[in-house]
């Protein structure tokens, strides 16, 4: 009777280790969620390996000397007057990444337009050339899509390898029919209150073996 | 003590595997409140019509061996994906998801048995054996001293 008890023991004890060996092996699931807040305010943003989506918000005025209008086939200056914020990326960690922009005028002045790239991406060295390269038409919608795309959220990113560093522009303008007088004219500076923001996210979704 | 804590384990693993249940360790706090990290959320597979908007899926990303777990916010139909989202994230994630990328919808959770797996994780095999055989070796002397412990009652019982 002991004995058999004895062999039910350990029998017992190889089960429960197989059951616990089951329960060690299961696949983790993980994804993507957003690690909150301005996480650094400088110029450069640097992330390493993305267990969690990282964002860095720039706030900081931005200065037109004038109005144009990106619809506009005849407006000559567009490149003249366009304002570009530069913001250093680098991808310190182990997995390849993708960046993310979103522009915002705190105000809600929509006449503030823009446009996210790389110099790489430059067409005859103007913006407004790679606009138009980059676009399916001059439009609002079409510029919208292009930055945040048709459902606000998957829009244009910049790819970075590991150890990668690329400079990301954004180029802002205001446009001239959507304008005070004041700038409309060419007459005077004005002055926009925007938050760029850039979020990092890992390349592919969900858990990546480290 | 060990019978009843085996046989439990034992009935659960085996309703998984006959139920077709997988069960994925949570890493991540992105569905926190519904999955924290350390749960094992229980998945079976489904056909794409059963899914509907606030159902939580599993999703295999292709490519790799990761998976992850988020509540559908909305279903095209046509072209046959499903938009996802954690319910701890600000937005939807930035793609969407091919119906054969869903692994399964979730069934059940249970809440700190991840641990085990996302400890384990990061062991090598050979680790990960001589911890299961210290469990094991652990259990068989719990259990030993308990009987002990139990003949010895006995035997005081007797002699009173």
């Amino acid at each position: 009777m002991s004995k058999i008890k004895k062999y039910s023991a350990t029998v017992m004890v190889f089960m429960l280790a197989l059951c616990v060996a089951y329960f060690s092996v299961m696949s983790p699931t993980s994804a993507w969620y957003y690690e909150s807040g301005v996480i650094d305010s400088g110029d450069a943003f640097v992330f390493g390996d993305l267990s969690v989506n990282t964002k860095f918000t720039v706030k900081n005025p931005v200065y037109f000397d004038a109005a144009t209008k990106l619809a506009d086939e005849d407006e000559a200056m567009f490149d003249d007057v366009i304002s570009i914020d530069s913001v250093e990326v680098k991808n310190s960690g182990t997995v390849p990444a993708r960046v993310y922009v979103d522009f915002k005028e705190n105000d809600g002045k929509d006449a503030v337009k823009w446009f996210v790239y790389t110099d790489d991406m430059l067409v005859n060295n103007s913006v407004k050339e790679t606009i138009k390269a980059n676009l399916t038409e001059l439009s609002d919608e079409a510029l919208m899509e292009y930055n945040v795309g048709k459902d606000g959220n998957s829009g244009k990113y910049i790819l970075l390898q590991p150890n990668e560093t690329i400079d990301v522009k954004v180029a802002t303008w205001v446009e001239y029919d959507e304008v005070e007088e004041m700038i409309k004219g060419g007459t005077a500076e004005n002055s926009y209150d925007v938050e760029l923001t850039l979020i990092a996210t890992q390349d592919i979704d969900g858990a990546i073996k480290r | 003590m060990l019978a009843i804590i085996t046989a439990i384990s034992v009935v659960f693993v085996l309703f998984n595997l006959v139920t077709g249940a997988k069960g994925y360790a949570v890493t991540s706090d992105s569905m926190k409140d519904t999955f924290n990290r350390g749960d094992v959320v229980f998945s079976r597979p489904c056909n794409f019509e059963e899914l509907k908007v606030g159902d939580i899926v599993t999703v295999g990303v292709a490519d790799s061996d990761g998976y992850f777990t988020h509540r559908i916010v909305d279903i095209d139909s046509e072209k046959k994906t499903v938009t996802t989202k954690g319910d701890n994230n600000n937005s939807v994630d930035p793609m969407d998801t091919a119906s054969s990328q869903i692994v399964g919808k979730v069934w059940y959770s249970v809440p700190l048995l991840g641990y085990l797996s996302i400890y384990l994780a990061g062991l090598t095999r050979t680790t990960g054996l001589i911890i299961l055989a210290t469990i094991a070796v652990a259990l068989i002397s719990i259990n030993f001293i308990l009987e002990k412990k139990q003949k010895r009652r006995d035997n005081d019982n007797e002699q009173n």
